[in-house]
């Protein structure tokens, strides 16, 4: 028996290879399986687009000349109380309680830590009025986009823009502009992306460049789209046909859909085609807009939403305009309602077609109750009506199977809370599906801004 | 609208978590090189040392035997042609076996075998029940196996019974307290997990006629249970979400199910032999391949849902038909063998994406006797196994489920060379 395990020692000491490591998941194909969504931090400039629910009226520092500025991809790349602000290290400015995040407060015009003593502070930092600054002597021991206060010798920041000038030997830089970003547009899998901005009564379209999946900058600044004597141009939405782009936008009041082409890559539109679509069935109630146009069996198609959310039109393309395919609306608020799933469904609109293996997959915006009620202390709190992405799918055009369980994509808040999400694009990488929407609350009043959620295995 | 729409209920069962079941390593390519080389058609004639994963009876052969082996296998599986993210499978494989002869011309034997993958005793894990994923290729071939034969032989009969073991994950699970008390705030962790042992039943029976002989063999099912429990308990002063959460997951991970196999062995001459057998796969009474969790939380607020339970996964019983070939003489021996493995896997319409497909596998292999050394008679063994999936189209009940279309497709190289040292 001793021979006998010899052996064995013998022969177990070969052939032990590593462990394994952790396995990647099988990409996600736009179906569900979407994680956590984060803001997509959209940059016009030096300025990020921040939308008016979360505006805090401070949009620009003044900025001592000369002041090195420092490139930067992330928050941690930065100095202090610096944050990354578009792909720059800047103080972040702020005007008021409340417009600072986490343990942050607003002291001397910019987000700092709260302070009680100058313990409390970081080193070669003082405490001055519950906020650490830097001790100074000259503007280059601050942070970019602070300036050293000869009385106080410390750093503190000034801000400016909106008739507020700076002194001499500063220059005012914009920060933050305000404004409602809608109806983002993702051109297939390139790195680019079209969406509406809306200010006043202005809805301008803006072609932007993807940086990084959650970073995306205005590229032009200025709009690619104008209609003259049109206050609203949005919504849109673009194929490539070679070295052209084709552009589906909705124009006007009462909306109408247009089409224009590009022939430098998306930086400028022209009207090709005025209109191609316009009203004309009762459902419509005199508007179309959102328009997704895709191929499908050689041909385009475009699917809209007709009226204010009654529904999703679906129209084959020609060279004389888009012609429907039936007369009534492939999906409407009363297709969508389930009893268990999504309740009380009041509006459906905002469709985005994606093509994948014979299968067209449409995401679109529906308003309606979905999920159970939550238990708190005082009883049942039934979740509140929001806005929700939805799934229809079809392989023919003609019938469309909806996503079996109410919304495909529905984020909740404080174990009770629904947020509103809305006008939805997707796409499907190699990585796997990814998929971008405008967040609001549940009301859909107050909108936060474009986010992104990365389908299983995207990055 | 034209609307084709999944009954409610499915959406019932939606996903979070779904496991992987499906055949252990030495069940999918054998145990040792010869039985590698012969896709496993040698339940009537197996090593001894390989008896208890093959034949129970056969562990009753006089003298003492060990054999270790070493195989890797590479899983080059695909949906849509794109290759899916699967472990290759590698370890030890140990056979032991000794038998002794008893007055009344009887032998009882004894035998142990196990398989010992490199990264691991077991892989438990579960994913998203939407994900593709392949259901016999995956946390199975990952994990250990041991089984025990005991079995006497009295001339040409010979009965063996004995138990596979595997381990079940259990235990009161963790536990998070995060409270307040004079001092201040404090964080209180603790973790109770068991490992359990859990057996099934492996019974055989064998006759060997000389030029014919005939094997069966009859295993239970076996799995790894997985209960873990989480609780979590926050009570600090002022905070509104004070409270418990209590997070249930159960699941069985790394399914082998019952079978039951009949075959036989004929020399044909000239140093042939042919080697045939049957062997049903009982998947319809395996446990549903998936994780149900329950969630109990009461935090000021509790959300709607809290128990998310995945649909059956009515995977089918199966018969796998093997041949193999065998020519040896004294010192050399060369074989061959082919295996046809249904899929159990019913075709996939609702939100489960199981990959997988008919299997054709073919062996070749070989073996030498080495001589004596030290006094004990060495034999070496070595097979390469090529395993093709025919390719499979799914398509599932609606285009709006994940996953709608999808076509299975793989090949699964596998190479085990074993050495065994004899006793006499």
């Amino acid at each position: 028996m001793k021979r006998a395990a010899a052996w064995m020692l013998l022969l177990a000491s070969c052939g032990l290879a590593s462990g394994e490591g952790e396995r990647a998941p099988f990409p996600a194909d736009g179906v569900g399986a979407f994680g956590e969504a984060s803001p997509v931090e959209v940059c016009r400039g030096a300025a990020r687009i921040v939308a008016p629910a979360l505006a805090t009226g401070a949009t620009a520092l003044c900025v001592p000349e000369g002041q090195t500025e420092r490139a930067c991809g992330a928050d941690g790349d930065c100095e202090g109380i610096e944050r990354c602000i578009c792909g720059r290290c800047v103080v972040a400015p702020c005007q008021g309680a409340g417009s600072c995040e986490g343990q942050e407060v607003c002291r001397g015009r910019r987000c700092t830590r709260a302070c009680g003593a100058d313990g409390d502070c970081a080193s070669g930092e003082r405490c001055v009025s519950g906020g650490c600054a830097r001790s100074c002597a000259s503007d280059g021991d601050c942070h970019h986009g602070e300036s050293c206060d000869a009385l106080d010798d410390v750093c503190t920041a000034s801000l400016c823009g909106g008739g507020a000038s700076c002194g001499s030997g500063n220059s005012c830089v914009a920060v933050a502009e305000v404004a409602t970003l809608g109806e983002p547009a993702l051109l297939g899998d390139e790195p680019i992306a079209f969406l509406e901005l809306t200010r006043g009564a202005e809805t301008v379209l803006l072609r932007a460049r993807i940086e990084a999946p959650s970073q995306w900058r205005m590229d032009p600044e200025a709009p690619v789209f104008v209609v003259p004597g049109e206050e609203r141009v949005g919504a849109p939405s673009v194929l490539r046909r070679g070295a052209r782009m084709e552009l589906y936008a909705e124009v006007g009041d009462p909306a109408r859909i247009v089409r224009a082409i590009s022939t430098d890559e998306g930086r400028s539109f022209l009207v090709d085609q005025d209109p191609a679509l316009l009203a004309a069935e009762p459902w419509e109630e005199g508007a179309v807009g959102s328009p997704s146009v895709f191929d499908f069996d050689g041909a385009t198609y475009l699917f809209y939403e007709g009226g204010r959310g009654r529904g999703i039109g679906l129209c084959q393309v020609t060279e004389q305009g888009c012609t429907r395919t039936s007369p009534n609306p492939v999906l409407a608020p009363a297709d969508v309602e389930d009893p268990v799933f999504w309740r009380g469904v009041t509006e459906v609109g905002a469709p985005h077609a994606l093509v994948r293996g014979g299968i067209v997959q449409i995401a679109f915006t529906a308003r309606g109750t979905e999920g159970r009620a939550a238990v708190g202390p005082e009883g049942a709190l039934p979740p509140d009506p929001n806005d929700s992405i939805g799934l229809a799918a079809t392989t023919d055009l003609k019938t469309f199977s909806l996503y079996p369980v109410g919304p495909m994509y529905a984020r909740l808040v404080n174990l009770r809370a629904y947020l509103g999400e809305r006008e939805a694009a997707v796409r499907a990488l190699s990585a796997g599906a990814e998929m971008v929407f405008v967040s609001a609350d549940a009301s859909g009043e107050g909108v936060t801004g474009i986010y992104r959620a990365a389908g299983r295995g995207a990055p | 609208m034209s609307a084709g729409r999944l009954s409610g209920g499915v959406g019932l069962a939606i996903l979070l978590a779904s496991g992987r079941a499906e055949a252990t390593a030495p069940a999918t390519f054998g145990h040792g090189g010869r039985s590698a080389a012969l896709v496993r058609a040698d339940v009537a004639d197996a090593d001894p040392a390989g008896a208890p994963v093959q034949n129970a009876a056969l562990a009753a052969a006089p003298g003492a035997r060990v054999r270790l082996g070493y195989g890797y296998g590479v899983l080059d599986l695909r949906i849509d042609d794109r290759r899916a993210d699967v472990a290759d499978v590698s370890g030890l494989d140990l056979g032991v076996q000794a038998g002794f002869r008893l007055p009344a011309s009887f032998t009882l034997g004894f035998a142990f075998a196990a398989h010992v993958p490199d990264a691991q005793i077991a892989k438990i894990g579960f994913r998203p029940g939407t994900e593709p994923q392949f259901v016999r290729y995956e946390a199975a071939l990952q994990r250990a196996t041991f089984d025990l034969a005991l079995a006497l032989r009295r001339g040409p009969f010979a009965l063996g019974m004995g138990a596979a073991l595997a381990l079940d994950m259990g235990g009161e699970g963790t536990r998070f307290e995060l409270g307040q008390d004079a001092e201040g705030t404090y964080a209180d962790a603790a973790s109770d997990i068991s490992l359990a042992y859990r057996a099934a039943p492996i019974v055989g029976i064998a006759v060997d006629l000389g030029r014919v002989a005939f094997g069966a063999s009859l295993r239970g099912g076996l799995g790894v249970s997985v209960a873990v429990d989480s609780d979590v308990r926050i009570a600090l002063a002022e905070n509104p979400l004070n409270g418990t959460t209590q997070v249930r997951v159960r699941g069985v991970s790394g399914y082998d199910p019952p079978r039951f196999v009949f075959g036989a062995r004929a020399k044909v001459g000239l140093g042939f032999s042919v080697l045939g057998s049957i062997e049903w796969q009982g998947y319809s009474d395996a446990p549903p391949p998936v994780a149900d969790v329950s969630l109990d939380v009461a935090l000021g607020t509790s959300p709607g849902r809290t128990e998310v339970q995945f649909v059956a996964p009515n995977f089918r019983d199966v018969l796998v038909p093997r041949l193999g070939l065998e020519w040896a003489t004294g010192r050399w021996a060369a074989r061959a063998g082919y295996g046809l493995s249904p899929s159990p896997v019913p075709p996939q319409r609702g939100f489960t994406s199981y990959a997988d497909a008919t299997r054709h596998a073919v062996g070749l292999g070989g073996g030498v006797a080495l001589g004596r050394v030290w006094g004990v008679d060495l034999r070496a063994d070595l097979a390469a196994q090529v395993s093709v999936l025919a390719e499979r189209a799914e398509e599932k009940a609606s285009p709006a489920l994940p996953n709608a279309r999808y076509v299975v497709s793989g090949r699964v190289v596998h190479g085990a060379l074993s050495v065994e040292a004899a006793f006499r």
